[in-house]
């Protein structure tokens, strides 16, 4: 059991520092939480079909 | 399989349920980005003992690749060494009556039914507790939100 605490606080850790060493992209045109809620019409047709 | 085989009630996640949002800010630049590591790491290591739903992976993937752009390798890159911590906080069973509730929630409190899933998920396992910033869920009875990022820091993305 403490072995296994012991384990996972390690790959936490690596996982940590890989995602602080390595800064993700900036978004390409929004930031702002309003805005995610953006509806794309051309996503919406192909779930539903009308575009191929 | 036994209930408690799939860790199907709150004695593994009392602190909660996290939201979609939570995984999002962690996958893109932004002011919570680090917070947002911090806050997961946390929850990994089960210093904080919140079900972290592999379904809201799967839609903070969609967000981030579809509305934010981020390159979807990029993404896959982070996601993929996110789940190989292997954290017992990754929550991967979808039943059909969360998924029922969901819609339930969804049209009672005209929330979207993928936050009617995170309601569910949290009166089901995460004694109704639902870590996120998305103020729609305030909308919903019965529920405690928590936010685990400062006021300061969520002005500096409003």
């Amino acid at each position: 059991m403490e072995e296994k605490r012991i384990t996972l606080k390690k790959k936490v850790e690596e996982w940590k520092k890989f995602m602080l060493e390595n800064p993700p992209p900036k978004p390409e045109f929004i930031a702002h939480i309003e805005e995610w809620v953006y509806y794309d019409e051309e996503y919406v047709k192909r779930k539903l079909g009308a575009l191929s | 399989m036994m209930r408690s085989m799939l860790r199907e009630n709150s004695a593994h996640y009392p602190d909660g349920v996290v939201d979609t949002c939570i995984i999002v800010v962690s996958l893109f630049h932004n002011p919570l980005y680090e917070l947002a590591v911090e806050f997961i790491s946390r929850i990994l290591a089960q210093e904080i003992k919140a079900a972290i739903p592999l379904t809201g992976i799967v839609g903070a993937i969609n967000i981030v690749t579809r509305y934010l752009r981020i390159p979807f390798k990029e993404v896959k890159k982070r996601v993929t060494k996110l789940l190989e911590t292997n954290s017992p906080a990754f929550y991967p069973y979808v039943s059909i009556t969360n998924v029922v509730q969901s819609l339930d929630y969804a049209l009672h409190y005209r929330i979207k039914p993928w936050d009617g899933y995170i309601v569910s998920l949290a009166k089901t396992i995460g004694k109704s507790t639902i870590y996120t910033f998305d103020k729609e869920f305030e909308k919903v009875e019965g529920i405690k939100l928590k936010n685990p990022f400062p006021g300061e820091a969520m002005r500096k993305i409003s």
